[in-house]
């Protein structure tokens, strides 16, 4: 066995995980697809309750303008809320580290408010911010900023005491400290933080808009459902579906890329 | 004080074809590394008597760990015989009849020493020989009376060890592998320990075969040293060790000793030896 | 877990905090949308009964959804162990439908089972399962490669393996996802409630929302933060008690 393992080119890791991802997920969707079909003709449900996939493919090809309509302003909140969150997080994360005494007095809080899942307030932030893109935003950055927090923490306090020792003998103050080895040190934890966050920040989105009826995916599949428009609500989920699952697979590739790179 | 321990004559059913505990014939063992096959082993042939202890020893790779697993019947060797009472490993495993230890005491930590001695009875269940010592007979033979209800992480090393060990014997094994049991602990409590096993062993005499990476270790506790060297592992020597029973450590300074020791020591590193010097 | 000396600081910036708000709230300072916590502390205790009333379903809903998860979880997690290769399949399964919308589910169910008590049950188990299951399969996983090779040379049954073996193990890991999946229930059932119901705390917050009641929403949704930190700190407790004794290891979460 050699002993130096070759390195390789840092994009072929996230390259190669979306590529699987995707792959596995069209496998699954196809499978699915095939289960879809055979119940809905062999137990005989109506094709107006359940429709058949060739028919959902059709009403969204169809419908492709609104729904991507929708799609848009679903991720872009989305994305937002997540952009949001992320400058408080990071910003209330080094506070954190700065001030031992600001750590400890609010970092149980708000260990104790993450057990609430932020959802659950999604009424309140729909009072608060009114029925447009802003809860949507709210709520998904209400919901990513623990997360997000929890881990540029994390990642801040992850370099070891030997290199703190050493950046202290060469008489740094707390930001040189911060910006030349702390937020190296964080990035990959950072990012394993945008990744467990992404998993639910666009369903949470969808959320927000089932609740308020702001134009995105989920005020989307309520319309439709409500109209009794059966292929187009499926279209939709199977529109949010894919868009949730390649939004995950963006941050997990996007991970893998600073995983691989920081090696 | 003789322990009931021994395998009683009829509890099984398995005859033993010629004088052999353990045979193994002609074994080899491949390995799947990264698309390439890489024999790792053989061939290689092994056999211990009723009764003897063997002890395996060689540099890293060569396989004595693999091998002794293979006798085990954690996986199966690519080609070759292994016959333990004269049956394969499989069915000897199925029929309780191989005690292993391993180089981590891998108690479970939850239970107390007793119930980790136990914990074959459990899985043997009803039907299991029930002739054997008891655990608690077991707990007093390997030195841990009033530690019953201790839990692992309050024993040392050593201790941990020894509770493995009780729970190797406890079904009564025709077969007792040891891989490196002391490989983990200083050298002082390694001494004691390999007492302790001796002792163990004068009053159950169970086939055993362990492997060591120290020399002196391997000649003081068995009746025979394999050596083996690497790539592909296989037996370079054999030596038998002349040294009456039951051992002392005063034994060490006996020229029987120091013989096999040179003649292990000569056969595992060949002509390097040259290099530094014959002492 | 809760060492006096060290609660004070938070609880006194946690004091500082709603005296804050309340010193805003009383010279008006305050934006309508906001309660002060007076406000809400009143709100709770003159709406006492009408709050239990809806809290009562919720929580039902939320305990028996809650137990379900864990039976499911426990006995896939048990299949999975015994029968290796479903592995890949049931998380592949597992992971595509934890990506699939609530909102998308939820419709379905209805069409399916109508507006009924099964529908939020189902709703419920749905949404507390995954962190379970994910953490019971990781729990299995967790025993040393010896202490695996021992029950081999044992050689003990698949069953023998997950209950002397495994389940052990897998314990701590499966508290972690026990107290993740505590408050998950009691979002499942608001969840559930909001897809349709009568009665329950989701259907006092949404109607509360809807009509601008500000006092009420904030009350609503302060028992619904508390019940969801009732419920982790119950599982916390019962962490406690379960592995009382000596032996066992934490799992950072």
């Amino acid at each position: 066995m050699s002993a130096i393992v070759a390195r390789r080119r840092p994009y072929a890791g996230a390259v190669q995980l979306t590529a699987q991802r995707m792959l596995n997920f069209l496998a699954f969707l196809l499978v699915l697809g095939t289960i879809w079909f055979a119940a809905a003709t062999f137990f005989q449900i109506p094709a107006y309750l359940l429709p058949t996939p060739v028919t959902v493919l059709r009403t969204l090809d169809e419908n492709f303008a609104e729904v991507v309509r929708a799609a848009t302003f679903t991720v872009a909140c989305t994305m937002a809320g997540m952009a949001i969150s992320m400058v408080i997080a990071i910003a209330l994360a080094v506070a954190f580290i700065a001030s031992d005494r600001a750590s400890r007095a609010f970092m149980p809080i708000i260990i104790l408010i993450r057990t609430v899942p932020m959802i659950a307030v999604a009424p309140l932030i729909i009072l608060i911010f009114g029925r447009g893109p802003a809860n949507s935003i709210g709520v998904v950055a209400l919901l990513t900023f623990f997360q997000i927090m929890l881990a540029a923490k994390r990642g801040f306090l992850s370099p070891s005491a030997n290199v703190l020792e050493l950046m202290h003998s060469c008489g740094a103050t707390f930001w040189q400290t911060q910006l030349k080895i702390r937020v190296p040190f964080a990035i990959p934890y950072l990012f394993t933080g945008l990744r467990i966050a992404a998993g639910s920040s666009i369903l949470c989105a969808m959320f927000a808009e089932w609740l308020s009826g702001a134009p995105g995916l989920g005020m989307l599949i309520l319309e439709s459902y409500s109209v009794q428009n059966f292929p187009l609500m499926w279209a939709t989920v199977l529109t949010s579906t894919t868009a949730a699952f390649m939004f995950f697979t963006l941050t997990l590739a996007m991970e893998q890329l600073v995983t691989d790179w920081s090696r | 004080m003789m322990l009931k321990l021994a395998p009683p004559p009829c509890a099984s059913a398995h005859p033993e074809t010629g004088l052999n505990q353990l045979s193994v014939e002609g074994v080899t063992k491949s390995f799947d590394i990264d698309g390439r096959t890489v024999e790792v082993m053989g061939p290689l042939d092994l056999s211990l008597k009723k009764g003897e202890f063997g002890a395996l020893i060689g540099p890293s790779g060569c396989g004595k760990s693999t091998l002794l697993r293979m006798i085990a019947d954690i996986f199966p060797p690519t080609s070759g015989r292994i016959t333990v009472g004269g049956v394969t490993p499989s069915v000897a495993r199925l029929d309780h009849d191989i005690g292993f230890v391993f180089q981590d005491p891998t108690l479970l930590p939850w239970r107390s020493v007793i119930d980790n001695i136990r914990l074959p009875l459990e899985i043997v269940g009803k039907s299991g020989r029930l002739s054997g010592a008891t655990p608690q007979e077991l707990i007093d033979l390997v030195g841990l009376s009033g530690f019953e209800q201790a839990r692992p992480a309050q024993l040392s090393g050593g201790m941990q060890q020894r509770a493995a060990i009780a729970r190797a014997l406890v079904l009564s094994p025709r077969l007792l592998l040891l891989d490196e049991p002391f490989g983990a602990l200083d050298e002082i409590v390694r001494y004691r320990m390999n007492l302790e096993l001796l002792r163990i062993r004068a009053e159950i005499n169970t086939t055993s075969l362990m492997v060591t990476h120290s020399i002196q270790e391997a000649v003081f506790m068995s009746d025979r040293v394999f050596v083996l060297a690497a790539r592909p592992g296989r037996i370079v020597d054999i030596v038998e060790v002349e040294l009456e029973r039951p051992r002392k450590l005063s034994q060490m300074n006996s020229a029987a000793f120091t013989d096999a020791v040179n003649r292990v020591r000569t056969s595992l590193f060949g002509e390097a030896l040259g290099m530094f010097g014959d002492d | 877990m809760i060492d006096g000396r060290r609660a004070l600081l938070p609880a006194g910036a946690m004091l500082a905090f709603l005296a804050a708000f309340q010193l805003a709230a009383a010279v008006n300072m305050l934006p309508a949308t906001l309660a002060s916590p007076l406000q809400i502390a009143k709100g709770v205790a003159d709406s006492a009964d009408l709050l239990w009333f809806h809290l009562e379903p919720t929580l039902l809903v939320a305990a028996t959804g809650y137990l379900l998860a864990v039976a499911i979880a426990i006995a896939v997690g048990a299949l999975v162990y015994v029968v290796k290769p479903l592995e890949p399949m049931v998380m592949t399964v597992g992971t595509v439908l934890d990506s699939i919308p609530m909102i998308a589910i939820a419709p379905i169910l209805v069409i399916w089972m109508g507006l009924t008590l099964q529908m939020r049950l189902t709703i419920t188990t749905i949404i507390c399962l995954f962190p379970i299951f994910i953490s019971v399969l990781q729990g299995l996983k967790s025993p040393p490669p010896t202490a695996e090779e021992l029950f081999v040379s044992l050689a003990a049954s698949p069953m023998q393996r997950f209950r002397l073996l495994g389940m052990p193990y897998a314990l701590p890991y499966l508290f972690v996802g026990l107290k993740i999946s505590a408050p998950l229930a009691i979002l499942g059932a608001l969840i559930a409630e909001w897809t349709g119901a009568e009665r329950g705390l989701g259907v006092y917050l949404l109607s509360a929302m809807f009509g601008m009641r500000v006092v009420a929403l904030w009350s609503g949704v302060f028992v619904a933060c508390a019940i969801s930190v009732s419920a982790y700190l119950l599982v916390c407790l019962f962490e406690r008690l379960a592995v009382a004794d000596a032996g066992h290891r934490e799992v950072g979460s």
